[in-house]
């Protein structure tokens, strides 16, 4: 071997001493024909990511965008014909006065379908301002503001009045996105910020106090199912209702289908539950955060039963359905901005999503806990990934370090 | 127990000193740059604000109140907070110098953070009061978990300004303007804490 080796250096040495200095450029020449050989001429090397998927921000958003339309129609409908599926039957309700004194065009003046749009339209004007302002190119097409007003539109209670769209969608595109640098830059959910924000400054309207459900038809003014459940367990005596049990007024399949009351988005639990199994298959959500959530709120409330009994099911299964928890679990949560990167840490983030909601549902000053809880987990969110950083290769602990 | 474990939460997320009584704000603000210095002074804060509640609780009750000068409250509790944090730094140089070095310059930048004076105040309101039996524990308690609650906003925005570190932040918006808002964001999220659990004096 050594001889070998000696030998083969020799001869190299012996090649490169002779010819080094009259044929300087001959390596170039060499690689040129190794090209020629392989036949490769297009390869070039570049640093990761080596494997494109075609994806762009533009046709992400879009796609969550359709995605999430279904179930705004339904609330559309739903609060603007006091539209619902009968149980069992299958058969359309709807309230045929309305329809037959203004016809369909009573749709497009209805206060949930102005709310949707009109939060829409503010955010991507908010989005074209502040584009112009920061001399950036205009973003409006890529989606990202459509979404946020989409989503924050799902999240009013249909009989909203108008400034509140509009101020919110101002202030969450504005301050909570492009003042921390656009899109990718925002640490809060930009939709549920705007969403707290009106909730904030407007608690009188957002949740309305007096007008408690009188019947399961008219669930266009009456409490949603959450508060309704929470004046039920705190035993209140101003529930105009009567103290029904929300349990006999809202079955499982009201719930499911969207035949409760709320805010326009949230109601259709099997329409949201239908768009994400649409992003799920193109891979545009993981499963780990809404299956944690969902069921970490599950169990938690299982656990905890309602109204002075434990391990009830019945009591889970409403707090899952009703409320903003499939919204928020199936779309905020999963944001791709605001949420962990590990799949470990995802985790982490959705058992900590279900422990807080329900401790402020249960325990707190406020009927719904799922936006706040989202909020107040996109906070942590930085440290999560820091503690759930994977391990470069190689990587030595070391002793001492804080 | 469950009293003290009521007020451990109420401290830290109801009534977080940062971000619901916007106390401490200028080390909020100064030292939440980095993690590793955010974590070093909010251990301090914590440290100083369970033994200012153990002195204040102390004068308070065999000084101030048997003397019936008690409006002389405030400008006492300055003087023990910041003669007690030069005795703490002094005792800790000598006897514990890794301690010491950990903390560092927090320490006596710690004499003028607003939310300990804030703690000792409300613990005395506490007392006053008398509506939660609040003792010496309870104040003890207090002024521990009340440290706890800071060094969670502290550590919280560290963690969102070496995220913001990156990002295209407009140029006139830079450093604390950012940061304020941020904090203004923070505060909006922590309002769902809102009536979790009610320790408070009107």
């Amino acid at each position: 071997m050594d001889k070998e080796g000696k030998e083969k250096k020799d001869s190299k040495d012996s090649k490169g001493s002779k010819k080094e200095k009259p044929k300087g450029p001959k390596p170039l020449k060499v690689k040129k024909q190794e090209y020629k050989v392989w036949d490769v001429p297009s390869l070039s090397v570049t640093s990761s990511p080596h494997v494109h998927n075609m994806d762009s921000v533009k046709k992400v958003m879009w796609t969550v965008f359709i995605a999430l339309v279904p179930a705004t129609l339904w609330g559309i409908f739903h609060f603007a014909f006091d539209f619902n599926i009968e149980y069992l039957s299958g058969a359309f309700q709807y309230d045929y006065k309305k329809i037959n004194d203004s016809g369909l065009g009573h749709l497009f003046t209805s206060s949930p379908f102005l709310n949707v749009v009109v939060s829409i339209i503010a955010c991507m004007a908010t989005e074209a301002m502040v584009n112009t302002f920061r001399k950036q190119k205009i973003s409006i097409m890529d989606g990202s503001a459509a979404v946020t007003g989409i989503l924050l539109g799902m999240t009013l209670p249909p009989e909203a009045p108008l400034f509140i769209p509009i101020i919110s969608s101002i202030f969450t595109i504005s301050v909570v996105k492009h003042l921390f640098g656009g899109l990718g830059g925002n640490f809060l959910n930009p939709a549920l910020a705007g969403r707290v924000f009106a909730m904030v400054a407007w608690p009188g309207i957002m949740y309305t106090q007096d007008n408690y459900l009188t019947s399961v038809a008219d669930t266009k003014t009456g409490a949603t199912a959450l508060e309704f459940m929470k004046k039920y367990i705190a035993s209140d005596p101003n529930v105009a209702g009567g103290n029904a049990d929300p349990h006999t007024v809202y079955s499982w399949y009201d719930q499911l289908i969207g035949n409760i009351g709320g805010s326009i988005g949230e109601v259709s639990a099997i329409l949201l539950l239908i768009g994400a199994i649409y992003l799920f298959v193109k891979k545009y959500i993981t499963w780990e955060i809404p299956v944690v959530y969902i069921a970490t709120v599950f169990i938690f409330t299982f656990i905890i039963g309602g109204k002075e009994t434990y391990f009830d099911l019945s009591y889970a299964l409403y707090h899952v359905l009703s409320g903003g928890l499939i919204l928020g679990a199936l779309y905020m949560a999963t944001d791709m901005v605001t949420c962990p990167l590990t799949s470990r840490g995802q985790l982490i983030f959705g058992v900590s999503l279900g422990l807080l909601t329900v401790f402020i549902r249960v325990y707190g000053g406020y009927p719904e806990g799922v936006a706040f809880s989202i909020l107040i987990l996109n906070l942590f969110t930085p440290l999560i990934d820091r503690v759930t950083m994977p391990r470069i290769f190689g990587h030595r602990s070391k002793k001492g370090t804080a | 127990m469950g009293e003290y474990i009521a007020i451990m939460i109420a401290a830290i997320t109801v009534n977080n000193y940062v971000l619901t009584k916007f106390l401490g704000l200028c080390p909020f603000i100064g030292v939440s740059k980095k993690l590793d210095s955010a974590i070093g002074m909010g251990l301090a804060v914590t440290f100083v604000m369970t033994l200012a509640s153990f002195a204040t609780y102390l004068v308070y009750v065999f000084i101030l109140d048997p003397l019936s000068i008690t409006y002389l409250d405030t400008i006492s509790f300055i003087l023990i907070i910041a003669s007690l944090v030069q005795l703490v730094e002094m005792v800790l140089e000598k006897f514990s110098p890794h301690l010491y070095k950990a903390l560092g310059v927090y320490l006596p930048l710690i004499t003028t953070n607003c939310a300990i004076l804030g703690v000792a105040q409300l613990n005395i309101q506490l007392v006053q009061s008398d509506q939660y039996a609040f003792g010496f524990m309870k104040c003890l308690m207090n002024g521990f978990a009340s440290g706890a609650g800071f060094t969670l906003a502290l550590v919280l925005m560290a963690g969102l300004r070496e995220r913001l570190e990156f990002s295209n932040i407009p140029a006139v918006f830079k450093g604390a303007p950012v940061t304020f808002i941020a904090a203004g964001l923070m505060a909006l999220a922590f309002q769902g804490f809102d009536k979790l659990v009610t320790i408070t004096v009107n």
